[in-house]
Parts: structure tokens; sequence; C-alpha cells
């Protein structure tokens, strides 16, 4: 049980990492595929 | 007496693991630049093929022949004599004792596999024959003989190694990380772009090793049942963990998860539950994954600064994942698993904390010395590298004659 216990705080503790990242924002797009767009 | 159940779990084993070459190669395919893509895969596919038939020649019978002081298993079964289709009470009561050769032999081929990364972009391919042969004849075979022959001064000892931490994973690292610093750093390493070529090769060739994996320790159990059934979870179990924190890890590095970062987490993690997969329960295996998680891309953060030039960071995977798996084994086994494994320090025994040390430590020294005579041996003969203008133009094309994209 005590290795379940700690366990699960280390998977918790990735998820709250997870959860605590801000996000980044990519200003710069990358170069778009080439569409023929048909009328 | 043959158990049908028992032998054909071995033999769907024996191909899931011959399966994990190629994924390497793959894998490792993908890490190296386009130019030498083609030779990358060859190294693998090469030695599968000269592996299987070293093995069935003699590399068999140093590695599970009848013993010799403990050390090696001698030629009494060269050209598999006395290996027939019976099985073998001191090794697989229930199957043939071809079922077992064969299943081991898969191993004994990605053992000299997993060393290429250390070198790739930069070995003549004549050296690299050379290489493979000897170092799987005197360096794999001894220490194959020494952890799981019988008679092996390691197994006499008690270490735990279910499928190969020591064996396979910190031989193959430790040879690596000799080879990267013996061979010199890449030409153009300091001063031109060494990414990867093909990250969707490199995850493909994952999701493979991954898959080949549930063989190669679940099918060390060499029976069909609660054992196997324990390894194939733990093995899965360890190796997403360790996926998950790798990709953590290089998410707060670089404010971005890495998917190069998941996918070498988890092979890290499967390297590391190895030597515990038939010996640890679920939670330990988690454990086991966290750790190799944090180690092993700890280990590859250092890279830059050690100078090192260990290419596809081999040791930082297999040899830290190994030590820290092989090392684990002695935290986490429990007997509740496997009666015939032992207790590890977390349940009571610290003493076999003390017994896997020593069989990592002489792995570790074993392997890195002789991996170094090897080389020198070779490069006073053959020499290791290919020449600077090979070297720029690619291992493809100048030890192939061969392009791997005609675009």
């Amino acid at each position: 049980m005590t290795l379940a216990i700690i366990a699960g705080i280390v998977f918790l503790a990735h998820v709250a990492v997870w959860l605590g990242i801000p996000g980044t924002r990519v200003t710069e797009s990358a170069p778009a595929d080439v569409v023929m767009e048909t009328a | 007496m043959i158990n049908s159940g028992d032998t054909a779990w071995v033999l769907a084993s024996t191909a899931l693991v011959m399966l994990m070459t190629p994924a390497l190669g793959f894998f490792y395919g993908g890490l190296v630049r386009r130019k030498n893509v083609l030779a990358t895969i060859m190294q693998s596919f090469f030695i599968l093929c000269m592996i299987s038939v070293q093995w069935v020649l003699f590399g068999y019978s140093l590695a599970f022949g009848p013993d010799h002081g403990h050390l090696i298993g001698g030629l009494d079964w060269f050209g598999l004599n006395h290996v027939g289709l019976k099985p073998d009470p001191d090794y697989a009561a229930t199957i043939p004792h071809q079922a077992y050769m064969a299943f081991q032999m898969m191993f004994a081929v990605i053992t000299p596999a997993i060393i290429t990364g250390g070198f790739a972009e930069r070995k003549r391919f004549k050296a690299f024959v050379l290489f493979s042969l000897l170092w799987s004849t005197v360096v794999y075979d001894p220490i194959a003989h020494w952890v799981w022959g019988a008679g092996g001064w390691l197994h006499r000892l008690g270490a735990l190694d279910f499928a190969g931490g020591t064996v396979v994973h910190i031989s193959s690292g430790t040879a690596a990380l000799v080879a990267a610093l013996v061979m010199g750093r890449r030409l153009s390493v300091e001063h031109h772009s060494t990414e990867p070529h093909d990250a969707t090769m490199t995850i493909l060739g994952a999701s493979l090793l991954w898959f080949g994996w549930f063989g190669f320790n679940a099918g060390s159990a060499l029976s069909a049942g609660a054992l196997a059934t324990s390894a194939f979870v733990v093995t899965n179990t360890a190796t997403a963990m360790a996926g998950l924190t790798w990709m953590t890890l290089s998410w707060v590095q670089n404010k971005q998860p890495s998917v190069l970062g998941v996918a070498a987490g988890a092979v890290a993690g499967l390297v590391a539950i190895t030597p515990a997969s038939g010996y640890v329960n679920p939670m330990g295996a988690l454990l086991i994954g966290a750790g190799a998680g944090a180690a092993c891309f700890g280990a590859a953060q250092l890279k830059p600064f050690l100078k090192v030039d260990d290419t596809l960071d081999v040791f930082a995977v297999h040899g830290i994942g190994g030590i820290w798996g092989a090392l684990a084994t002695g935290l986490f086994a429990t007997v509740s698993v496997n009666a015939a494994g032992g207790n590890g320090a977390f349940f009571g025994n610290p003493h076999q904390l003390l017994t896997q040390a020593i069989a990592v430590g002489a792995t570790l020294l074993y392997s890195g010395g002789m991996t170094l005579v090897i080389l020198k041996v070779i490069d006073v003969f053959v020499g290791l590298r290919v020449h600077p203008e090979e070297e720029h133009v690619g291992l493809d094309s100048s030890q192939h004659g061969e392009l791997a994209y005609q675009i």
C-alpha cells in the first residue's frame, strides 16, 4: 500500500506540472501548404 | 515434459524480440542525418544476420554451455551439439532446448546493435563488422554466462536480472560510451546541425521496441502464466511512466513537451524495468519508470558539458537506465511476485542492493575494459573511422553506395 501511495503522489505531481506550465504563444506560423482553391 | 502453451509463448516472444532489432534500426535511423540513415539501419540488420549465425555456431555454447570456472560456457555445444528438442532442465524444463536457444539468440543480437548508436555517423563498415563479432564473443557471451548461465558467478552470488539489465543494457551502454570516447567526435558536430532527419521514423521505432519488449520481458518467464503476466504488466507501467516523466521534464525545460522526449523516455523505462520485470509489482514498476525518466533525461543533458559525442545518447538511456533498473531491483524486488527471486531493501533485505551493485560494477568494468581493448586492436589493423571526405558525404554513399531517398 505504501508503494501505491507513493506512486499515486508521483503521478499526481506530473499532472500538476502539466496543468501548471504556462502555454507558449507561437507568433510565427509555419509555412502553409499550397492549396489549390476552386471557385 | 514439453508444455505447448509455454513453448508457443516462448516462440512468439522470440519473434517479438527479433523485431526489436530492426525497430532499433528505425529508432536510431530517424535520429541521424539523412545521409547516414541507411548505414545506421544496415548496422542493426547486419547484426541480426551475423549474430544469428555466430550464436548457433559457438555463441550459445560460450554463454550457456557447461560451465568452466564460473566464467564461461566453453565449446561443448559448438554447432548446437547436444542442443536438441528435448528440454534442458537447467534452463527451461517445459520447452524444447532449441526454443530456449532461439529466444536467447535474439538477446545476443540486439545487444551489439544497441552500441551502434554511440558511434553513429562515423564508423567504417569493416571495423564495425569486426567490432560486433569480437564484442559479442568476448564481452556479451561471458557476461551472459555470469548472470544467466548454469554455474555463472553472478548467478551464484544471487544477482537478480530477469531479462538483461546488466547483460544487455549496462554492457552495451558502457561499450557505446567507450566507443564514443575512443573514436572521437563527429567532424561537423560543432558547426553544423545534427538534428534528427525523420522524427516519425524514430517514433515508429520506439513503438515497435515497446511492442517487442513484451516478448523481451514477459517472454523471460519462459512460461505462459502468472509470472509472464506480471512481467507484461510491469513492463507497460514502467514504460508509460518513464515516457511521461521525460516529457514533463522537457516541457519544464523548453516550455514545450518534446515528442522525441516522450519516445526516448519510454525507451528509458523499457530499459530500466528489464532487470526488474520478473521481481517487482506494478507500483514498484511505476516508481522505477519515473526514476528512469528522470535519471536518463538528466544524463542526456550532461552530454554537451562532458564533450563526449555519444551520438544517440546510448549511455544516458541504456547505461544509466540499466544501472538504475538493476539497483532498483535491489530495492523493489518481492518474493510475492516471484518466489524464485528475492526481496529487495523495501521488503526487508537491504543486502540485495549490495549484490545488485556488485553485478553492476562487474559489468561496467568488464564491458568498458574489453571494449577499449577490442577497439584499439581493430584500429591498428583496420582503422575505426571513415575518412573525413567519406564522413562529409555520408556513410550511405561512402560505405554502401546507396541513398535512402531519391528526391
